[in-house]
């Protein structure tokens, strides 16, 4: 017997129970739609993450005061760690320009920012929500471009001269189309005049990359640093971007960096690091903890989906060969051996879970696509997981349809064809 | 050597642990191209006769061979060969699966000897004229008489060409004028040197065969 024959068969008989078939699979239906459209999001996020923290370049280290991944318990043991760090001595701009000196070191910018406040151009405003002041390294170090204008020069930094370099957006929104080279600019009671504008760079995780304006970091430190304002001690306190050689390995070039802080800070070697070498490759470790964990729950809850689904398909099955038993009697009497029936009755439930299957992917990506057309999430269907899907759930109908097909094939024809 | 033959054969049932004895003994032989009935009544063993006959179930002992074969030594796999091979079953209640055409319920048989879809298609339909229906092949089970549906079952019991026609009670679930029709088509099918066997507690059904064998209390009445 060929095997087109069983999975006719199995299709007829499900054919003639439409509702019962459908209801039978939801719980298929939904631990395949669960998973679909889990892995949806969280790959189209890894995929975001990982080409915009590619960019910034896992081997920029950010030197500063406090761990950005810090994994503290309670709450109280987290607020003693803040205020720990909160103690801890600043970097100051000498020390970025003994970091400069380093050998390994390709690019060295100073990081101060500043709390966000309002721009004013005549009658413009917009709001800023990222102010760094900085120097002429900085741009290369992050990825942003001049579009128009130029970066700043050492006089700017030495003379702490009031010029800024605004993001497309906050450029956009004071100006319009209009040229805003040498226009002047009040930002909490100083002016400034406009020396650059940055090319366009997009979103990241909500945030507007291009809603941003930098200023030479001694005019920073000059006009708006305040360490009696807390969080300048601890959120926005002074830190300094670091990027290697290319031809140096990560691991290395952080080693000499750390020693190089440790003299400066005057640590004896029996005393921890009080301050962090930051890089985005910690991010992504964290992302990928995290993730993994959302990973490993959404597993679970599939399974479980899969396994109520699969003893919902099982109890089906069982009801449908006690119905057709008369039919068992009479497809032996005419030649089925029991390994036809067998096959007859596990094809029709992987029929029926495979169906749910196809069910539930499209259910996943359906989701998956509204929450990226409504959320800042992104959305991507990987091939993979389709596979895995459809995969799955007809291995639940071979695995929970064995029980009621064995049972079916092992009837006595006698009885079978006797049954009312 | 004759196309049925039987040597002693016993069917013992066992029930809550008592046995009941079916048959006890019963040595026959049916030639080709005879047609027999096997009369008796209920209880008299002629169901489990026709059962074994019919290569459904095996005898406690005794043998039974068909075209030579000797059908106790087999193995399930080779009596459901044997079963589409060699014999089509006739029942009362006809046993058409009422959810498939009445053209697929022909084609049934087919489909497990592994016939092409096309070929199949064919000789169903083929078949269907044979007995009158062809107008009613795509018409599901349900939907036609009683006296049809015993036609849809005859051509499905000719599907794969069998050695032997095996019927339990054909004209049980008919009227007499249509039970009549149906004796009068086996015997259309024995003249055309079918073997035909009809197992049935009907004198009036019994006296249109050749021979009646009858059976009382698992063995044969002399």
């Amino acid at each position: 017997m060929s095997i087109v024959t069983p999975i006719k068969t199995a299709y007829t008989g499900l054919k003639a129970n439409k509702l019962r078939s459908i209801l039978t699979t939801l719980g298929i239906i939904i631990g395949v739609g669960t998973v679909i459209s889990m892995v949806s999001i969280i790959d189209g996020m890894n995929r975001y993450v990982y080409s915009v923290l590619g960019d910034l370049g896992t081997r920029t280290v950010y030197v500063q005061k406090w761990e950005w991944i810090i994994m503290g318990g309670s709450q109280t043991k987290m607020r003693k760690l803040w205020r720990e760090v909160e103690r801890r001595k600043g970097f100051t701009l000498e020390d970025a320009e003994a970091i400069k000196k380093l050998s390994v070191v390709e690019n060295v910018a100073p990081f101060q920012p500043i709390i966000a406040g309002k721009l004013k151009y005549r009658s413009n405003s917009v709001d800023c929500s990222n102010i760094v002041g900085t120097d002429r390294e900085y741009i290369y170090i992050t990825g942003y471009e001049i579009q128009r204008g130029r970066n700043f020069t050492d006089q700017d930094i030495t003379r702490s001269r009031r010029v800024v370099i605004l993001g497309s957006y906050i450029s956009k929104n004071l100006f319009g189309d209009k040229n805003p080279l040498g226009k002047r600019i009040s930002f909490r009671g100083h002016k400034f005049t406009v020396i650059g504008v940055l090319k366009e760079k997009g979103e990241f995780m909500g945030n507007n990359l291009d809603d941003m304006m930098l200023i030479p970091v001694t005019t920073a430190l000059k006009y708006y640093y305040n360490p009696r304002i807390r969080p300048y001690r601890v959120w926005y306190s002074f830190r300094i971007l670091v990027k290697f050689r290319d031809d140096v390995p990560l691991k290395k070039g952080l080693e000499i960096l750390e020693e190089l802080i440790r003299i400066r800070r005057g640590l004896r070697f029996d005393q921890n690091n009080d301050f962090a070498l930051n890089t985005s490759e910690m991010l992504l470790s964290a992302y990928r903890k995290l993730t993994s964990g959302i990973f490993i729950a959404m597993i679970g809850i599939a399974s479980l989906a899969l396994i109520v689904g699969g003893i919902g398909i099982m109890n089906i099955m069982l009801v449908s060969v006690t119905e057709r038993t008369r039919e068992i009697g009479i497809r032996m009497a005419v030649g089925a051996k029991r390994r036809d029936i067998l096959y007859q009755f596990l094809f029709e439930s992987i029929f029926l879970t495979s169906l749910g299957g196809i069910i539930g992917v499209l259910l996943g990506f359906s989701i998956a696509k509204i929450v990226d057309v409504t959320t800042p999430l992104p959305a991507s269907m990987p091939v993979w997981s389709v596979l895995l899907g459809l995969g799955f759930s007809s291995l639940v109908g071979l695995f929970f349809g064995i029980y009621p097909a064995n049972k079916a094939s092992k009837m006595d024809p006698i009885e079978a064809l006797r049954y009312e | 050597m004759s196309l049925i033959e039987t040597r002693d054969l016993v069917k013992i049932y066992r029930l809550d642990g008592v046995e009941v004895p079916a048959l006890r003994g019963i040595s026959l032989k049916i030639d080709i191209g005879e047609y027999v009935s096997i009369m008796g009544p209920s209880g008299s063993g002629k169901s489990t006769l026709m059962h074994i006959l019919g290569c459904l179930d095996r005898p406690t002992s005794g043998k039974y061979y068909l075209d030579g074969l000797d059908i106790s030594e087999l193995d399930e796999d080779r009596l459901a060969e044997i079963r589409r091979e060699k014999i089509g079953f006739v029942f009362q209640n006809f046993n058409l699966l009422p959810r498939i055409t009445n053209i697929e319920n022909v084609e049934l048989p087919m489909t497990y000897a592994g016939v092409p879809s096309k070929e199949r298609r064919k000789r169903a339909m083929a078949l269907l004229e044979r007995v009158g229906l062809s107008h009613r092949a795509f018409h599901r089970p349900t939907e036609i008489s009683g006296g049809e549906a015993q036609r849809v079952a005859i051509a499905r019991a000719l599907a794969n060409d069998p050695a032997i026609i095996l019927a339990d009670e054909p004209t049980g679930n008919l009227d007499t004028r249509t039970g009549r029709e149906i004796m009068n088509l086996f015997e259309e099918l024995n003249s055309e040197g079918r073997t035909v066997i009809v197992v049935t507690h009907d004198p009036e059904v019994s006296a249109k065969t050749k021979r009646i064998i009858r059976i009382r209390d698992g063995m044969l009445e002399k």
